[in-house]
């Protein structure tokens, strides 16, 4: 097998058991790697009910035959389980040089289960793997932790680390590295401090088989001389991701207060702008040569690492219009190992609250230092944190009343940084990611504003979300490569199909690539379904309902909303071009073809396949 | 009349970010496009760099709303309009 490494890291951390298992071939063709590789162990080997913070529950970080070759943005790494925010299929995706390490361990991917006895680090060097005490590093941030990993390891080592919000079983906790990326949105950190594991440390030196070598090397030459030349390179070099809140301001969709509105008054002075005026250096992912981590000096003179999203949800979104504010707020994220978009998300619901008397809170829009005693809270899972900690959605059920009308989640999953009052495309976007309402998947916000199709709820757009589902949530996610160049820099996807035969040997289409997206929506699908069971609906597709029922009162979209009714034929049109039923079910026929015809068997066990 | 343009990301580094444009009483956005692509040493009428301004590869906003949902590129222009032009961007 050239281009996968064949095997997997099996750790069960009960038994102190490792052990490296190969798979089959048909296994790398049918999901790939990834996200493929993920729901697929998941769906064959958790028992459905299974809780997620229990031993039981399995926590997989897996790569690709993309993954770490000399290829561009080949640093990416996927995590997943089963989401302890959600109860339903979960995964998130960063750059890290554990990446590269890990295949370099001859391994393509790490399935934890168990639980060990006391604070505990997983170290993989090779083929030997050790799980060491980490009573030393329990209980200080993913920074302080990573530091004296490095010092014990080395700085060519790769690390992912969960901060105190892990340990502390936050649902917001994610999985970090590198100080500021991280990854795991629906609450992969706790799944992870639930092990009693603080941190894997990956160090691989190995070579990493490749079909065509020189072919390969050529191919990623090529690229990376390619990337610099686009048109939006250099800009996109100085702001990044940090260019959208500009755009997103003057088309009315930067989430304001709880998503309340498009528009934010103070949007300049956290705008990508004044950001370029702040950067003192700036940070990227493994292999990449247009980096976008942008670091400036925050409130508090320590350096923070900016993005789109951090900066909106922990800005716009909680009403604080002072950058160097916001970058204090999204650096503490990164050290106590908290997803900045779900912070900022249930933050922004808290400050709500809190205006109308629902809870026993004292914290206001645009209340700084509320918000950094808000985050210390979630982390800790004191005070305010014991409950909204446990995400929005699980809060608002508690308050009760017309709170989940705001309550701005899909599935229990937050949403990310983009209003949709008048958007229904990115909605739709939002309502059927696979694991909430994340944006990674089908970013088809730029699309439906540029293409002036706004208030429109056609077919294309169900079209379109699909198309992104299969390049972004299929063939990226399960390569394991970033998204980035294609969707920023426009570089053409016809590149990946020729990167997977050189590393792999197999030729390949986009087609066929999509058709392997297909099948992995559809058994994360099954996945959600089984776990629901009875109480699975299409409601769980639906988009928060303050964007129907709460028109805009500010900026040029004032008193627009989404419109229940075609929303539904929207989301029916999105069914029926998968082949899956009313009720958002992969039809049998749909999965017989996908290839998925025992996972249909058992799946008409729990529900009936039509 | 006088019109308020700006520019935004990558297609700023090629005519610059804010435009004052002094324009005839009756134009319209296509008016506008025909004045703004000229900026910058740019000799391809109706272009920014390679781009093609007619408000689908670029959204082209007028007073907040997006000239698809007026009457594209024949939407009138009146004096002290805010507009903008907005590349395909990044962010997600």
């Amino acid at each position: 097998m050239k281009g996968w490494n064949g095997r997997l890291l099996r750790v069960d951390l009960s038994r102190k058991k490792m052990v490296h298992q190969e798979y089959s071939m048909e296994f790398a063709r049918k999901f790939v790697g990834g996200r493929g590789f993920a729901v697929k162990l998941l769906w064959d080997e958790l028992e459905m009910g299974t809780s997620p913070l229990s031993p039981e529950n399995m926590l997989i970080f897996a790569v690709g035959p993309y993954t770490g070759f000399n290829l561009p943005n080949s640093g990416k790494m996927v995590v997943a389980s089963k989401s302890p925010l959600t109860g339903g299929y979960g995964d998130g995706n960063l750059g890290t040089m554990a990446s590269p390490n890990m295949r370099r361990c001859g391994i393509d991917g790490i399935i934890l289960t168990g639980k060990a006895e006391s604070p505990s680090y997983l170290w993989v060097e090779g083929d030997e793997v050790e799980i060491r005490d980490a009573s030393e590093i329990w209980g200080l941030d993913s920074f302080e932790a990573e530091d004296k990993l490095k010092e014990s390891h080395g700085q060519a080592a790769g690390t992912l680390l969960i901060g105190q919000s892990g340990e502390n079983l936050c649902r917001l906790a994610t999985i970090v590295s590198q100080r500021g990326r991280a990854g795991g949105r629906p609450g992969m950190g706790a799944v992870m401090g639930s092990k009693n594991l603080k941190a894997i440390v990956l160090h691989g030196t190995g070579d990493l088989p490749a079909a065509d070598e020189e072919k390969l090397n050529e191919l990623g030459r090529e690229g990376f001389r390619e990337i610099p030349n686009k048109d939006n390179y250099s800009f996109w070099k100085r702001q990044g991701t940090m260019a959208t809140v500009e755009w997103c301001q003057n088309a009315g969709t930067l989430p304001t207060r709880n998503f309340s509105e498009g528009v934010f008054e103070s949007a300049e002075c956290i705008d990508g702008n004044t950001m370029e005026e702040m950067t003192v250096k700036q940070k990227g992912c493994p292999n990449c040569n247009m980096i976008c981590g942008n670091v400036v000096l925050d409130s508090e003179n320590m350096e923070s690492e900016l993005d789109y999203e951090n900066v909106v949800m922990l800005g716009s979104n909680v009403g604080i219009g002072d950058l160097k504010e916001v970058a204090t707020l999204n650096r503490m994220c990164d050290q106590l190992g908290l997803d900045t978009i779900g912070a900022g998300n249930v933050m922004g619901f808290a400050m709500e609250a809190s205006q109308k008397g629902l809870v026993d809170l004292n914290l206001d829009f645009g209340d700084f230092e509320g918000a950094k005693q808000f985050l210390l809270d979630l982390a800790h899972m004191e005070g305010a944190g014991t409950t909204f900690g446990l995400g929005t959605k699980r809060v608002a059920e508690k308050i009760g009343g017309e709170s989940i009308d705001w309550a701005m989640q899909v599935k229990g999953l937050e949403c990310s940084a983009y209003d949709c009052h008048l958007c229904p495309g990115m909605a739709l976007s939002f309502g059927t990611s696979p694991i909430g309402a994340h944006h990674k998947d089908a970013w088809v916000i730029s699309w439906e504003i540029s293409s002036g199709t706004r208030e429109e709820y056609g077919p294309e757009k169900a079209d379109k979300v699909i198309e992104f589902q299969r390049i972004r949530g299929g063939m990226f996610e399960s390569l394991v490569g970033c998204r980035f160049p294609w969707i920023e820099l426009g570089f053409e996807l016809e590149h990946y199909p020729k990167y997977f035969e050189a590393a792999t040997g197999i030729s390949t289409t986009l087609d066929e690539l999509w058709e392997i997206g297909d099948r992995i929506y559809a058994l994360i699908r099954a996945f959600w379904v089984r776990e629901f069971k009875g109480s699975w609906s299409r409601e769980m597709d639906y988009p928060p309902k303050r964007w129907f029922k709460e028109p805009l009162t500010k900026g040029a979209l004032k008193g627009k909303h989404l419109y229940y009714d075609r929303y539904g034929s929207l989301l029916q049109n999105y069914y029926e071009k998968r082949g899956w039923d009313e009720r958002g079910i992969p039809k049998e026929e749909t999965m017989r073809r996908l290839g998925l015809s025992e996972e249909a068997r058992e799946l008409s066990d729990y529900v009936d396949l039509r | 009349m006088r019109v308020h343009v700006r520019v935004f990301g990558f297609l700023a580094s090629i005519i610059g970010r804010n435009h004052h444009l002094y324009l005839d009483d009756d134009s319209t956005i296509r008016d506008l496009i025909h004045r703004i692509s000229r900026r910058g040493n740019q000799h391809r009428s109706g272009y920014i760099g390679k781009y093609r301004v007619d408000g689908g590869n670029l959204a082209i906003i007028v007073n907040g709303k997006n000239i698809a949902l007026l009457d594209g590129v024949d939407t009138s222009l009146s004096d002290g309009d805010d507009v903008v032009i907005i590349p395909p961007t990044a962010g997600g």
